[in-house]
């Protein structure tokens, strides 16, 4: 049986509980570690009592290997004449040397390209900033590109000889992963600072330039790592470290250009080329530009999201569930309206003038709001409930943000969409079929783009028995079928939903219609949920007072 | 509360060592080799910079962000994905396999998805941290950090299914 998935704060606080207490610690090793700490010193442990422990509880099992640090040089240094100039022992020098490196850090990061070579030369990287790209080749051939402004990457096997053009991930930052490397360098400094170690600064001359080499060592005076910085660039020309017990060593220089293409690195003009991209590139930056939004969406609004019946002829909403959430800093608050059944309202589902009415003549069944440290939810005008260390209110981005991971899929240039022929991309994932059970239906993605008017719509299609839907191939139809029919996976159930982006004024991506065709909330049919969201809403005052509201509500509020 | 007051090393040593421990294993599980090491690496870090614990966290927190920096070194350094069938448990663990199973899970699921979101979901579920207070130690508003967990928590739920799924076990 598998593990069950979890879903919420208190499972996931209790499976990480449970999780770190699977692995108790072996016997011996807690006597071992203090061992090894009383050997280095403990400045305010009772050593003595640390000894004793040590002394009464060997280890058992075998004592956990003591910390080697000690790190040979590296043949490229060895070579260079290693002049020891000055011996910087106090924190104001550490502090002097930790921002020469820091600067040379940022001059590395701010230089046109960067090259450098790691592994003992298995592996070449070179990277530039305007516009982003990153070139890496290893010992054996392989070469791979990433490109900033197409969004596209190159993946060149020697063995198949083959280039495969794919989709670059769109959530990694060029930030990081462009200077990755020199950041962890720092961040590695960072921490040799923090924990107190020396630095020693010394000169050589380290692959023709004259350098300054920062040695960073442990008090026992072992060598932890060497960073040498062109004296006259100020730029890194080489890092050593010693983890694991394996010598790593990278070489940084900062050549003017870098490689025009990956055929410049050696791959031959003849290696069959498979394009696996997604859409064009038009596609692929609005797909970057609203997956960013959603990443940084941060702005205060006010969201008024209806939900109910939805009749594509007509284009009516029969609003059954109204639901508002503020938020502004960090309050939050969310009304929300429940009509009695067979009183819902209708209104066209682009006007929002028509909730405003409603929300105006009925009152919130349901107000909850955070309050002090915990939330409060006040239900029918009559009772409230304090719910204590769960969160607040739902936030949109819980509700509706869709994530983009796993979407796209090879490109349909002229899917029709709500708006006629777009360009788009769609991908088919098959059923996951175990022990004759569907784990999951299959389902095809498609995402339309109109570059046009930054239009962005998502339709997942899932199919549930069906076979006159053509679009699964027969295959998987063949496989599928007695599968789904034989486990009470009840035809009709979501069968498709169609999620619109939309822009607020302030450039904001946000969902605006969700519409489902199929099962929605046990119920059959096409519902529709329509978001407005306003980033410039005026919050009246006292909205995200829990007492002004108590107040307000006089002797109806209970505590529950 | 500092380093040089009220609280000896040792005893947060001795306090905290099968939680550190169990933290550790849990981040590399199953590969649980290198827990012995990387715990160590923990403590005598700990013990470096007891001087400079400002007190503005439990000794507990602030041991866990120290293995959890050694952690990502580590999986920096490795940059190996570590298949959740790879390596089972030394045997002589005597745990309930269901719970092991599900820690396993857990700790795939962690290295699947990215790294700020792992550190984020620790620092509320593991660390129990509030909002507010992952918001002060990061710099951010209370909103910022809280979308980002409502996208951590998306993120870890989509992650531990599919590593559940690539267990061939649906049920």
């Amino acid at each position: 049986m598998s593990p069950r998935t979890p879903d919420n704060d208190k499972e996931i606080e209790s499976a990480f509980r449970e999780a770190v207490e699977c692995f108790p610690p072996p016997d011996g090793l807690q006597e071992a570690i203090a061992a090894e700490l009383s050997r280095i010193g403990a400045p305010q442990a009772d050593s003595k009592s640390m000894e004793a422990a040590a002394t009464s509880a060997r280890p058992k099992r075998s004592a956990v290997r003591i910390l080697k640090w000690a790190m040979p040089l590296a043949a490229a240094c060895a070579a260079a004449a290693v002049v020891i100039v000055s011996l910087l022992p106090g924190p104001a020098i550490v502090q002097s040397a930790y921002a020469e490196i820091a600067t040379a850090v940022g001059n590395s990061k701010a230089a046109e390209w960067v090259h450098f070579v790691s592994q003992k030369g298995q592996l070449e990287t070179w990277v530039s900033w305007h516009p982003f790209r990153v070139f890496q080749k290893t010992a054996q051939g392989a070469v791979g590109f990433e490109d900033g402004e197409s969004y596209e990457s190159l993946r060149y096997d020697p063995d198949q000889k083959t280039i495969q053009m794919v989709d670059r991930a769109t959530n990694l930052s060029d930030a990081t992963a462009s200077s990755g490397m020199l950041n962890f360098i720092m961040s590695s400094i960072n921490e040799d600072r923090e924990q107190g170690l020396s630095f020693e600064k010394s000169q050589a001359t380290v692959n023709g330039k004259k350098c300054t080499v920062y040695s960073v060592k442990e008090p026992g005076g072992t060598l932890r790592k060497k960073l040498a910085v062109d004296d006259h660039a100020k730029q890194i020309v080489r890092y050593e470290i010693l983890v694991y017990g394996q010598q790593i060593a990278m070489d940084f220089d900062y050549p003017a250009s870098g490689p025009k293409d990956i055929y410049a690195l050696g791959v031959p003009r003849d290696a069959k080329i498979v394009d696996n991209r997604t859409g064009d590139q038009q596609s692929r930056r609005l797909k970057a530009s609203a997956e960013t939004a959603e990443h940084e969406f941060d702005a205060d609004f006010r969201a008024v999201v209806a939900c109910g019946p939805f009749d594509p002829k007509t284009k009516t909403l029969v609003v059954d569930n109204i639901t508002v959430y503020y938020q502004k800093h960090h309050q939050r608050r969310n009304d929300e309206w429940e009509p009695d059944p067979g009183t819902s309202t209708s209104l066209a589902a682009e006007k929002i003038d028509e909730l405003e009415k409603y929300m105006a003549a009925h009152g919130p069944n349901r107000v909850g709001m955070t309050a002090g440290g915990g939330v409060q939810y006040y239900e029918l005008l009559s009772t409230t409930h304090v719910y204590k260390g769960m969160g607040g209110p739902a936030i949109l981005t819980n509700q509706f943000w869709q994530t983009y991971d796993d979407r796209f899929g090879h490109a349909v240039p002229d899917v029709t969409g709500p708006e006629g022929r777009l360009v788009g991309t769609q991908r088919v994932n098959p059923a996951v079929i175990w022990q004759n059970k569907v784990g999951s239906l299959p389902v095809r993605y498609t995402t339309y783009f109109n570059p046009q008017r930054d239009y962005i719509a998502e339709r997942d299609e899932y199919w549930v028995g069906s076979l006159k839907e053509s679009w699964l191939p027969a295959s998987e139809r063949d496989k599928t079928f007695p599968a789904v029919s034989e486990n009470a996976h009840d035809p009709g159930k979501s069968i498709t939903t169609v999620l619109e982006y939309a822009k607020t004024p302030s450039g904001h991506w946000y969902p605006k219609k969700q519409l489902i065709e199929g099962e929605y909330q046990g119920r059959k049919g096409t519902f529709m949920k329509i978001i407005y969201l306003d980033t410039k809403y005026q919050f009246p005052d006292g909205l995200f007072s829990a007492e002004k509201f108590e107040a307000k509500l006089g002797r109806q509020v209970k505590r529950g | 509360m500092s380093g040089d007051s009220t609280v000896s090393f040792e005893a947060v040593f001795r306090q905290h060592f099968a939680d550190i421990y169990g933290y550790v294993a849990f981040r590399l599980s199953p590969q649980v080799q290198d827990a012995q090491d990387m715990t160590q690496e923990v403590f005598v870090a700990g013990l470096r910079a007891w001087g400079s614990f400002r007190g503005d966290t439990t000794p507990l927190q602030w041991l866990r962000a120290i293995a959890r920096k050694k952690l990502a070194d580590y999986f920096e350094r490795k940059r190996t994905s570590i298949s959740i069938e790879a390596v089972r448990p030394s045997a002589e663990i005597k745990v309930d396999p269901g719970a092991m199973e599900r820690a396993e899970m857990l700790s795939a699921t962690m290295r699947a998805i990215p790294q700020e979101y792992a550190e984020l979901l620790e620092e509320k579920y593991l660390d129990g941290l509030a909002v507010c207070e992952i918001a002060r130690r990061r710099r951010k508003s209370e909103k910022a950090i809280e979308s980002s967990l409502s996208r951590a928590r998306v993120a870890f739920r989509e992650k531990f299914l599919q590593c559940r799924s690539n267990t061939g076990d649906l049920s």
